[in-house]
């Protein structure tokens, strides 16, 4: 049985290994510029760029100019400031002014239990635990920052998030989901990018160039493909 | 030595502790990451009780949206061999009725099961514990700097997990009698 353990043991590390691969680490570049879809045929990132409307060439001279640089490292320090230890990182602000903390991919019900609790809890202002005053250096959303969903909406939900964590792709599929069916929840969209900081110069551009519509076309597209 | 196993694994009560190992360690490593909003929802008056049990069970969905196939398999696997590993130990003790020595397969045990928590990776997109010990950027750098990048925990684990196991299995099979000096 001790042999047979170790194959199996031996199949599964191997497995990982293989599958998982380095890749999955933190500091670990996107491969640029092919992404491969989950249909099995590739896009390069102009690709994306151009479904979302926007000449590729002008986001090129952007990212090259380096201009969207310091919105990115404002967004990933307000991140790990927070008590981020990884992405996605998300904080549900309640209309009192109660925040929770949301960390990786909770799945769509907990998600949506948590806005209930929010709801139900309107009357709440900060909270004074060690967590939620890390939670409180969150940054107002700032008409640089990128909101799908209603604005005015009572529910804020900001997330913090990497073009390269397949993780992020999920919460992503699923934030899509959550605004769609809350119509009081506005969803702000923030940058803490571990591996694939590239993509999210790109998305800055993309928005800076083509407005909110093309930066969650670009990012819906890209995210899609990613899961 | 197949024989210890049996003679271990007959007995229902050490298949539930094989289980019981898993389903903790599932259970930890599921609300662990979460523990700052489980208290939030914990210490809410404004929602019934049943909504507060169906949250923490819901968590367990986890498993699928926060972890990778391959993360999940694995955590399954250290649950698995570790429960297998306690149910031996508890096994021989019991049966040499040694009581609270602690022998240096025990320490074996315990530090697979250290380093096979520290490979277990999921929402931060690495290691949970070692995210929480090092911080971000101590674990992103720590990672960067090993070959296999924190792969080398869940491996060390495993190994060790094993010996452990095949150790203690083969002290099983001993025969209990009186040495000859």
């Amino acid at each position: 049985m001790v042999p047979l353990s170790i194959v199996i043991a031996g199949l599964f590390v191997g497995a990982g290994l293989y599958f998982g691969g380095g890749s999955s680490q933190p500091g670990t570049p996107l491969p640029q510029p092919v992404v491969t879809e989950n249909t099995g045929t590739q896009k390069t990132i102009e690709d994306y760029v151009v479904e979302a409307g926007v000449d590729f060439a002008a986001v090129q001279a952007c990212v090259d100019s380096g201009e969207k640089t310091a919105k990115i490292e404002r967004d990933g320090q307000n991140g790990t400031d927070t008590g981020g230890q990884g992405t996605p990182w998300s904080i549900l602000i309640g209309p009192g002014g109660k925040k929770y903390p949301i960390n990786g991919a909770l799945p769509e019900s907990n998600v949506q239990q948590l806005i209930a609790l929010a709801r139900s809890e309107a009357g709440q202002g900060p909270g004074n635990s060690e967590q939620e005053v890390l939670l409180e250096a969150v940054n107002p959303v700032a008409a640089d920052d990128h909101v799908k969903g209603n604005p005015n909406g009572d529910i804020t939900i900001i997330e913090y998030s990497d073009y390269g964590c397949g993780f992020c792709a999920r919460f992503h599929s699923t934030m899509n989901a959550i605004v769609e069916k809350n119509d009081d929840v506005a969803w702000v969209y923030r940058h803490l990018p571990f591996r694939a900081r590239e993509v999210a110069e790109v998305s800055e551009c993309v928005a800076s160039l083509g407005g909110s519509d093309a930066f969650w076309l670009f990012s819906d597209s890209f995210f899609a493909d990613q899961i | 030595m197949s024989s210890a196993y049996k003679r271990v694994f007959k007995h229902k009560r050490y298949q539930l502790v094989v289980a019981t190992i898993l389903f903790a360690l599932v259970t930890v490593s599921v609300w662990l990451p979460n523990h700052a909003t489980l208290q939030s929802v914990f210490s809410s008056s404004e929602i019934s009780v049943i909504s507060k049990v169906w949250f923490f069970v819901s968590l367990y969905a986890s498993l699928w949206t926060s972890m990778s196939l391959w993360q999940t398999l694995y955590l399954l696997l250290v649950g698995i061999l570790f429960g297998i590993n306690v149910s031996l130990i508890v096994f021989y003790v019991s049966r040499k009725q040694q009581g609270k020595k602690i022998e240096s397969y025990q320490l074996t045990s315990l530090g697979g099961l250290i380093s096979g928590i520290l490979g277990i990776g999921c929402i931060a997109c690495g290691s949970v514990i070692v995210t929480a010990i090092f911080g971000l950027a101590g674990a992103t750098a720590l990672y960067s700097i090993m070959p296999l990048h924190g792969y080398e925990f869940g491996l060390a684990g495993l190994v060790i997990i094993l010996m452990s196991i095949r150790y203690i299995a083969s002290r099983i099979e001993d025969p209990l009698v009186c040495q000859v000096d």
